[in-house]
């Protein structure tokens, strides 16, 4: 059985519960090297890529995910539901061939932590692509992809805009790419388990 | 030292800054090429682009090859380059446009004068001349905007949450403004209303003898196109309204024999902080100077008064660095 994960401990940071990038980069780094131990265990096995790089403004821990998904569920995309009267035809039709649900697409998570220069706290960006859609998907793909039902109204109680929203990661890319971003200002104000912990358990809940 | 009467009127003259654009249907999507008359507006430059889409459309409409699209299908361009529909027109142009900004000299000499100024004119960057397109959206560069304007009004709220969480060391404000303030605020910078505006942001803000923890405020600046890099560098880092007094201590020491008192942040003694390459004096620009809303700002503005007086909707300093030479 796989080592569980243990985070820096809190007394560890100089002014818990913000990290400076020091700390930050460090905190990135065990997590990494804890990874590459453990390679392709059931554990890390959702986990296309995980790398540590750093940026003009910092490092940044960059994770991706793929994730396959069947016909029943591109139809929830929108990319063409079959009208019922094909489905009657089918079922009423003893002689039609019964196709598998063989029909895949895939779609990648990407996943960048960085260390905001505003909160002071590790903030999780994220893209969903889908392989045949030019450019990140939607919030509402997000949360039908990514959030499981159980949360789902939970995310979207908090706050004006719920816990998923789309924000700028200006600072982590000078390229402006338009992120969803996990909102950091109550995990600040009820700190509770260490950020970094908490972004390790929300990337286990997407 | 400053009142409320004075910021008001400063901040009145900034929710007043006006940009000429003159907006050109991008040739490709034109039935007539490029002979399609272009759309010409005076825009707030606290204003964002999608709030002309809807206007841009319905011009250019009859126009277009594609007449399927959207307004928000709609994104801008200068001279090519794809324009961030979440900030500000007046900071865009001051990023892209590379005018000269207007300083306390220009206006000094425009008193002087017997003819009317033509500063504008003279640097030859007015009207702004940009593109719109409505289809080829470029997916790695723009996020795509919804029907309903909620990615817009998601990136400005952000934004407002961020420059609260900075002021005041929490984000409780925002996080407890009612839903209608809370778009309320966004109407308001939409509308360009600004004593609608007022009323809300006093709520966020804190009262004039509290304090800020630390302004809201980032520097932009431009890099070479052969640098390897994005075109832009954005500097962030906490910038308390105060120096603390142990800073000052060693300076001061020859100078008072009392204690040292803190002396106030000026976007000089910030910008020799953070940039102290391209600002190694903290009261002259040498090699770059400041810019904001168009306008040079002085070395020794107080950043608290900066912000309370020319932030834009969304609470932040937007600062472009302008190389000087």
């Amino acid at each position: 059985m796989a080592t569980p994960l243990t985070p820096p401990r809190a007394h560890s940071c100089s002014a818990f519960p913000f990290l400076s990038e020091q700390e930050f980069e460090s905190a990135c780094r065990f997590l990494v090297d804890r990874l590459h131990m453990l390679g392709s265990s059931p554990a890390v096995g959702c986990w296309s890529s995980t790398q540590l790089t750093r940026k003009e403004n910092g490092p940044i821990l960059k994770i991706s995910r793929n994730i396959d998904i069947n016909h029943h569920d591109e139809d929830l995309m929108g990319s063409g539901r079959p009208d019922e009267s094909q489905l009657e035809l089918h079922e009423d039709d003893p002689e039609a061939l019964v196709r598998g649900s063989d029909h895949r697409a895939r779609l990648q998570v990407n996943y960048e932590i960085i260390l905001s220069s505003t909160y002071q706290v590790p903030v999780l960006y994220f893209t969903l692509r889908h392989d045949s859609h030019p450019g990140p998907l939607g919030l509402d793909a997000v949360y039908r992809y990514l959030v499981s039902n159980q949360h789902k109204n939970e995310l979207q109680s908090v706050g004006v805009m719920g816990s998923i929203s789309f924000g700028v990661g200006a600072i982590a890319h000078n390229r402006f790419m338009i992120q969803t971003e996990l909102m950091p200002c109550s995990t600040i104000q009820n700190p509770g388990p260490p950020p970094f912990l908490s972004i390790h358990v929300i990337l286990r809940t997407l | 030292m400053y009142n409320q009467s004075t910021l008001n009127s400063i901040q009145k003259a900034v929710w007043d800054g006006k940009l000429p654009l003159q907006i050109e249907l991008a040739a490709s999507e034109s039935r007539t090429f490029d002979q399609t008359d272009p759309y010409l507006i005076s825009s707030p430059r606290i204003s964002y682009l999608p709030s002309l889409l809807p206007r841009l459309h319905a011009f250019f409409s009859s126009s277009l090859i594609d007449p399927s699209s959207s307004p928000h299908d709609g994104w801008l361009s200068f001279e090519g380059v794809p324009l961030k529909w979440h900030l500000p027109i007046g900071l865009l142009y001051d990023l892209y446009a590379g005018a000269d900004p207007a300083s306390k000299a220009d206006r000094d000499a425009s008193e002087d004068a017997t003819e009317p100024s033509t500063d504008d004119s003279a640097r030859g960057s007015l009207p702004w001349r940009l593109t719109v397109h409505f289809s080829d959206w470029p997916n790695e560069e723009l996020v795509r905007l919804d029907a309903n304007g909620m990615v817009m009004n998601d990136a400005f709220i952000n934004s407002v949450k961020e420059a609260d969480f900075l002021r005041n060391g929490t984000a409780k404000k925002i996080m407890s403004l009612s839903k209608e303030d809370s778009s309320g605020l966004w109407k308001a910078v939409e509308d360009v209303d600004l004593p609608s505006y007022q009323r809300i942001s006093n709520i966020l803000l804190p009262p004039l003898n509290q304090p800020f923890r630390n302004i809201p405020i980032r520097f932009f600046l431009p890099l070479p196109p052969d640098s390897g890099s994005p075109s832009l560098k954005i500097v962030q880092s906490p910038v308390p309204p105060s120096l603390p007094p142990s800073s000052m201590a060693a300076s001061q020491a020859t100078l008072s024999r009392g204690s040292p008192a803190p002396q106030t942040q000026t976007i000089g003694s910030a910008l020799h902080s953070l940039l102290p390459n391209l600002f190694p004096s903290r009261r002259t620009p040498v090699l770059a100077k400041p810019v904001l809303h168009g306008a040079a700002v002085p070395m020794s503005a107080p950043v608290e008064e900066l912000v309370r007086s020319c932030a834009y909707g969304d609470g932040w300093l937007y600062v472009v660095i302008q190389m000087m030479g």
